[in-house]
């Protein structure tokens, strides 16, 4: 179970720092330029039998994939944004072509300005880049001397350098550890200096790519705090790959979804909530557990969806078109001894992943139904 | 039942070593040009003449290339290059800690890796040693001796396959207490280079080295088998050897038997 | 540029810094180096203890050649073996994916990060040897000679290190490509252990125009030890390593590049 969420819906709207600095992209240029952006790849195919092996050594057969299909946005400066889909959706294809280690099979990509793979190295002086499962750090000498070489490497001047250091090391507590050896440091640890190390020279854009994996509740907060921070002091702009859905309710007001190399979905998060969520969570404590023929008469309930006991959490999603929170909980409060509720507002995860249950849909539909109308 | 399992395994070593057949033919090419190498310094030292003295009488350039042949043949088995040894993979399973999950399966660990080893070298004798021997038959020409030799041959050329498994695997059990050994390969192949006569023959060496290379396993690997399959030997002298060669098995078997003993105790001691 | 050379002072101080802390693996490798490298030659004075000369040159003339390919390989070896070494893994588990997206030359950075400084037991060894033979060989040891010979062991390493980078980038092609790594450097280095001119001449034709291995040792020490001319190619040869050397090395940076466009088209 998740931690419990606080009593009523959040209300994200009074805090000033989950907002983008920048009101929106159509006020400002854009910064990422993706148009009709497509790649493929070419992968060996080798069938099972004796025969796949000898076919597979004597003449192997290749098969064409499709990681990103016709994919387009603009994303402007100052933006938050965040890329996600299942696994093998094409995420990271995107990315590494954002970053300038890719090159498209078509379409046209601009980064600030610049066509990443042909201006790699410019390319990478404005961007920051944190690969949340592997890390740019030396392995075997302290955190300091992988940021003395990154200094060197990014050409930072003494003064930025000092600047993002004293900076890094207040918010991200880099001191605690400044002179251990990376191989011992935990994932936490590692993670704030890899996203340190990538902010050193002062990049327009950060790409994270999964960077709260593995990470406990705590370190998590700390590292989406900082980047809040630094997007509404520097006007930063974040490009967020994940899997983790959290991270897009606190960090970013847009979303772009993609699954089997498709854009499925670019807008705000809540618009994505509104078409395709629907649903919202009640959680209530009881002091006797539910019967069961006691659950089978609220999962029949109009408007209820799922209603899964947890001991004696019961947490009820529902479709709030068809029936009122109070209405629930007032049946609720009838029928059982009560103790606490929560509603817990819409779940963003139960959102993405009926979206990409409709997406499959979609895919299958159109596999068989050949052209769309 | 045990027998099947083994297969099972051969099995399965040989379609994960089938995964990798650019490296199987850049292996072939490389043995190839070795035999080319071998071929030409022995052409250079015994050309003018034909033949050279030697301390068990004279030696024919012929008798030469046919021991280059069947020398490569035998190092395809031995994989000095291959990467892939049992001391690499007993020594990774201990320092893993791999070895715990081992000890408690029905099968022994030792017998396991064998017949591992042995699905790597199934692919290689297909795929190495025949069209090798076919190669250095073509355009070098190859003696080939009289049956009875011959099975003697295949016989002490097993011995010394299973003696050079041993070695491998008792070096590799070293791990148990110090913990990287894969330096102690490049050691153990250095060794098996220079007194095994895997590159020259024992009877060219000076005779303190010979002297050394009688206390050692390490030429019942390659020398033995070749002397045998180049006719060197009576028939008694050469069951002989073989004898020689089942007793320094059996030494070898001892040996690895105590180490194991004791790694294992350590290891349940210590808790690995 | 000038940062480029702060930055190589910074990857040799963190490459000390970081072997510091595995002091023992570190010597283990560098013993085993130089057993390896004397059982080598070991056996190269077994042949020739037994038979005297080989086409003609003598054990300390062999040692001769030997060394040079030595220190070479080791000159070689500090800078290509490691990156090329772990180029397979970095490609295969994406990890390149780091060094390309730092403003760096791709092939400066795999070097800084990876190269191996455990080679100069080669280094050291070749020297050892090299001075063992030329006290037992009549070698003029003129200014001009000594400067000469540096020239072409630097050309030599160049040549060395041209292999070792081309093998290497095979990994962007292939998954496993230490087998050819290993086969080409090992396997290819080790015609060059005597006069090549014991080859038939195909050989020798590959030897020195194809994979131009003659050029590291034969040829130079041709000049060296005044050698009569034994290979089936004109003396001029002799003079040749430093420029063979420095033209494959080229050719073998066009080829990396050529790799590492290939990566960034097919990804991993």
């Amino acid at each position: 179970m998740e931690a419990a969420t606080p009593s009523l819906r959040p209300s994200r709207e009074d805090d000033p720092t989950s907002r983008s600095a920048a009101p929106s992209q159509k006020d400002s240029p854009p910064v990422i330029r993706a148009h009709n952006l497509c790649k493929s790849y070419r992968r060996q195919t080798r069938q099972p039998g004796l025969r796949g092996v000898l076919r597979y050594l004597l003449q192997p057969e290749h098969e064409t994939i499709a990681a990103v299909r016709d994919v387009s946005f603009e994303i402007g400066k100052g933006e938050m944004v965040a890329y996600i889909g299942p696994n093998g959706a094409g995420k990271s294809t995107t990315v590494k072509m954002l970053v300038g280690i890719l090159v498209p099979s078509s379409g046209s990509v601009e980064v600030a300005g610049l066509v990443p793979h042909e201006n790699r190295r410019e390319n990478a002086l404005r961007i920051g880049v944190v690969f949340g499962q592997r890390t740019r750090l030396w392995w075997d000498i302290p955190v300091r001397d992988s940021f003395t070489l990154m200094r060197h490497m990014y050409g930072i001047p003494q003064a930025t350098y000092a600047r993002n250091l004293e900076l890094f090391r207040e918010v991200l507590d880099l001191d605690s550890f400044f002179d251990t050896p990376v191989r011992q440091l935990s994932l936490g640890q590692r993670m704030r200096a890899d996203l340190s190390i990538a902010l050193l020279h002062d990049p327009e854009i950060l790409f994270l790519d999964e960077p709260t994996i593995g990470l406990d509740v705590e370190v998590k907060e700390n590292i989406r705090q900082f980047i809040r921070t630094l997007n509404r002091r520097r006007g930063t702009t974040v490009v967020l790959t994940t899997h983790d859905v959290s991270d897009v309710e606190k960090l970013c007001d847009r979303v772009l979804v993609i699954d089997k190399g498709r854009l499925m979905f670019d807008g705000g998060l809540e618009r994505l909530k509104r078409q395709y969520g629907g649903e919202e969570v009640l959680s209530v404590d009881t002091r006797e557990r539910i019967a069961a023929t006691d659950l089978a008469l609220l999962s029949e309930m109009p408007g209820v969806v799922r209603v899964e006991p947890d001991g004696l959490r019961l947490t009820l999603s529902y479709d709030p078109l068809v029936v009122n929170p109070a209405a629930l909980i007032e049946t609720l409060m009838s029928r059982h001894k009560v103790v606490d509720f929560f509603a817990g507002g819409t779940e963003a995860e139960s959102v993405v992943r009926r979206m990409y249950q409709a997406n499959a849909a979609l895919v299958e539909a159109e596999a068989e139904g050949g052209r769309r109308p | 039942m045990k027998l099947l399992l083994y297969w099972e395994f051969v099995k399965i070593a040989f379609r994960s070593r089938l995964a990798y057949r650019s490296e199987v033919g850049v292996l072939f090419v490389g043995r190839v040009l070795a035999l080319f190498v071998q071929v030409a310094i022995w052409k250079a030292l015994l050309g003018a003449e034909g033949h050279a003295d030697s301390s068990i009488g004279s030696i024919t350039l012929r008798e030469m290339v046919t021991y280059v042949i069947i020398s490569r043949s035998i190092s395809v088995f031995v994989s000095l290059f291959a990467g892939y040894s049992p001391l690499w993979r007993i020594g990774e399973k201990i320092r893993s800690g791999e070895i715990a999950m081992d000890l408690t399966r029905p099968v022994g660990l030792r017998e396991n890796l064998f017949f591992e080893t042995l699905g790597n070298n199934l692919f290689e004798i297909v795929f190495g040693v025949l069209p090798m021997l076919l190669a250095g038959a073509l355009v070098f020409g190859l003696d080939v001796p009289h049956p009875a030799y011959l099975l003697l041959f295949a016989v002490a050329a097993v011995n010394g396959l299973l003696i050079y498994f041993l070695l491998s695997y008792m070096v590799g059990l070293i791990a148990f207490w110090y913990l990287t050994v894969w330096h102690l390969e490049r050691f153990l192949n250095d060794l098996i280079l220079v007194f095994s006569g895997a590159l020259i023959p024992l009877w060219f060496f000076p005779p303190f080295l010979v002297a050394i290379s009688e206390w050692l396993p390490f030429r019942q690997i390659y020398y033995t088998p070749i002397s045998i399959y180049l006719e060197k030997h009576s028939l008694p002298e050469a069951g002989l050897l073989l004898i020689q060669q089942l007793v320094w098995l059996g030494l070898l078997l001892l040996l690895e038997r105590a180490m194991w003993k004791r790694g294992v105790q350590k290891l349940v001691i210590q808790g690995g | 540029m000038g940062h480029y050379a702060t930055l190589a002072g910074l990857f040799v101080k963190v490459h000390f810094k970081s072997q510091l802390e595995y002091r023992q693996a570190f010597i283990m490798r560098f013993v085993v180096q130089l057993i390896s490298r004397s059982v080598e030659l070991l056996g190269i004075w077994i042949l020739l203890n037994k038979f005297e000369h080989i086409n003609g040159w003598t054990f300390y003339e062999v040692m001769f050649l030997f060394s040079m390919n030595l220190i070479s390989y080791g000159l070689a070896g500090i800078v290509f073996f490691g990156p090329m070494h772990d180029l397979e893994r970095l490609v295969r588990t994406g990890e390149l994916d780091s060094l390309l997206i730092a403003p760096l030359n791709p092939l400066f950075h795999l070097v800084g990060r990876y190269f191996s400084s455990v080679f100069f037991g080669h280094i050291l060894l070749g020297l050892v040897i090299l001075g063992i033979s030329v006290l037992n060989l009549d070698i003029g040891l003129g200014a001009g000679q000594i400067f000469w010979f540096a020239v072409v062991i630097l050309g030599a390493g160049l040549l060395q290190g041209a292999i070792m980078l081309a093998a290497g980038t095979v990994s962007f092609w292939l998954v496993k490509s230490r087998a050819l790594v290993n086969t080409v450097v090992h396997g290819v280095r080790s015609f060059i252990v005597y006069p090549i001119s014991i080859y038939d001449n195909w050989i020798q034709v590959v030897l020195t125009l194809v994979l131009p291995f003659a050029f590291v040792s034969f040829f130079p020490a041709e000049h060296f030890l005044s050698k009569p001319e034994s290979s089936i190619f004109p003396a001029f040869f002799q003079w040749g390593t430093p420029l063979v050397g420095m033209i494959l090395f080229l050719l073998a940076y066009r080829l990396w590049t050529y790799g590492v466009d290939g990566y960034q088209s097919t990804g991993s």
